[in-house]
């Protein structure tokens, strides 16, 4: 089916246990009967599944709600899956418009992301010293106020890519929009970043410069605007 | 190697997705131009801070989970319904679909300013023409509810937006036609470049089918109307109907990508060609 010749998925190189074809092989042993497949599927990507909802929401508890619903859709579609469809673009397609569906809803659109930035909510590292401790709290803080700040079509890239460690071209599709589209988005949402995470690059010309501008060259004709 | 080029590469670089020739001609250029190598440089150091947020541990709960949705499966008794909704004047595209699960054949085919989205013999269709509004029963009652409670928040959406909402409740099936009507309405809004693209996104995904299944004799097909019949094109993959032609997805080798050809009906076979 393939046209070119396609370099290897550089995301199947990285994590090899997630190979689409196991995730077909347990899809069919489910039709077959075999009941365990099922857990072993929900097994394979209840990380994956959990990780792009939290950052997608900075919220824990949405996030775990998503996650529920996601396989949901995944349990009542497994019936007529067909095998030549890639399973993980679909599945990713159904966490990324689950969240949107939930980041559109009134309730969760005055909820400020401040509750849910506790530190309970994320992996805490162990740091030598309070100060420390109190640094990194607040740099993850930053960093997810800051992702959460990002218009939500940006956010869903950056998270994607960053995070989820997916290539462009499969972004586009989960996403639906066209790879350049993907890749300006891209770019748009890292010039954001580098402004609002200024201090924690601890870079004066990245803190200088707005989310817009290049870094101490606002003259030079081939600055990045 | 320009640096607007440089620029325009800086994704890939910085997400290591650039090929190794391309690659070398960027590294070159870094050497000699500060500028693009200041922006490459901070750009760098902001992709490395996103690792200050660390991920949220997930429950070891799956087996629970996997029981919990097994006994969710239920068969909800099959209602009649007529959707009494007032015209959504927010959406462009003028079209709502409403899909039911478990469909054998899906055809879609545009009529008059609404389209029709029919599973085996029944038409299942919500439009904004009053004329077309039908719905039949489906195993899903939920999904009315959804698609209902969608249309509450999304009626400013056009019409391929409302049509991703829906999109992740269908089966997959359903979901390849569903493509092809995002395509229709792509195609009624000239925009051949999305066109091609969306083809292509669906071939990566493998939803298009690259060669043609078998062909499908479709029974002719009441709509609204009673006296008002029509027979329906043979139907295969990548095939789809606008306002009564025909088209069928075909892959261009030279170009790499897919095309929508207009097929004609033969009379003598009664096939489309």
């Amino acid at each position: 089916m393939c046209k070119t010749q396609r370099q290897t998925d550089p995301r199947t190189e990285r994590t090899p246990h997630m190979h689409p074809l196991a995730d077909q092989i347990l899809i069919q042993r489910y039709h077959s009967g075999d009941r365990e497949a099922l857990e072993r599927l929900l097994q394979r990507w209840n990380t994956e599944v959990l990780s792009l909802a939290y950052r997608l929401t900075a919220n824990r508890e949405d996030a775990l709600d998503i996650r529920q619903q996601t396989f949901l859709k995944v349990y009542n579609a497994l019936p007529a899956f067909r095998a030549e469809s890639r399973f993980s673009t679909w599945l990713y397609r159904i966490v990324v418009n689950t969240c949107r569906d939930h980041l559109r809803s009134s309730e969760t659109r005055d909820r400020a992301h401040d509750d849910a930035l506790t530190p309970g909510a994320a992996v805490e590292r162990t740091a030598p010293s309070q100060h420390d401790l109190c640094e990194q709290r607040e740099a993850y803080r930053l960093v997810a106020h800051s992702i959460m700040a990002l218009p939500a079509v940006e956010r869903e890239i950056i998270v994607l890519r960053h995070y989820q460690q997916m290539p462009f071209t499969e972004i586009a599709v989960v996403v639906g929009s066209p790879v350049t589209t993907v890749k300006s988005r891209m770019m748009r949402a890292l010039k954001r970043l580098r402004h609002d995470l200024a201090t924690l690059t601890q870079d004066a010309d990245d803190r200088a410069a707005g989310p817009g501008a290049a870094p101490g060259y606002k003259d030079d004709p081939h600055a990045m605007r | 190697m320009q640096c607007d080029d440089v620029i325009r590469l800086l994704p890939d670089m910085l997400y290591n997705e650039i090929d190794a020739q391309s690659r070398e001609q960027v590294s070159e250029h870094l050497v000699t131009c500060a500028s693009c190598w200041a922006e490459y440089e901070s750009f760098k150091r902001t992709v490395q801070v996103l690792d200050q947020w660390p991920p949220t541990e997930a429950p070891a709960d799956t087996a629970e989970l996997a029981r919990l949705l097994e006994g969710t499966a239920s068969r909800p008794t099959p209602r009649h319904w007529i959707l009494r909704r007032p015209v959504l004047s927010g959406l462009a595209a003028g079209l709502i679909l409403f899909l039911g699960l478990l469909a054998l054949n899906v055809h879609v085919s545009a009529h008059d300013g609404g389209l029709i989205l029919s599973i085996g013999r029944r038409p299942v269709v919500a439009t904004t023409d009053a004329n077309l509004l039908t719905q039949q029963a489906t195993d899903n009652p939920d999904l009315i509810r959804y698609v209902d409670d969608r249309v509450e928040h999304s009626a400013s959406l056009a019409g391929e937006a409302l049509v991703e909402y829906i999109h992740d409740w269908t089966v997959a099936q359903e979901q390849r036609q569903l493509e092809l009507f995002t395509l229709m309405n792509q195609l009624r809004q000239q925009d051949v470049g999305q066109v091609t693209m969306r083809l292509n996104a669906l071939e990566e995904t493998g939803i298009l089918a690259r060669q043609p299944g078998s062909s499908v004799k479709n029974p002719s097909m009441p709509y609204g109307q009673p006296d008002r019949q029509r027979t329906m094109p043979d139907w295969q993959p990548g095939r789809v109907v606008i306002d009564n032609h025909v088209y069928q997805a075909v892959y261009n080798e030279q170009t790499g990508q897919f095309e929508l050809q207009k097929l004609t009906f033969q009379e003598d076979s009664e096939m489309y060609q």
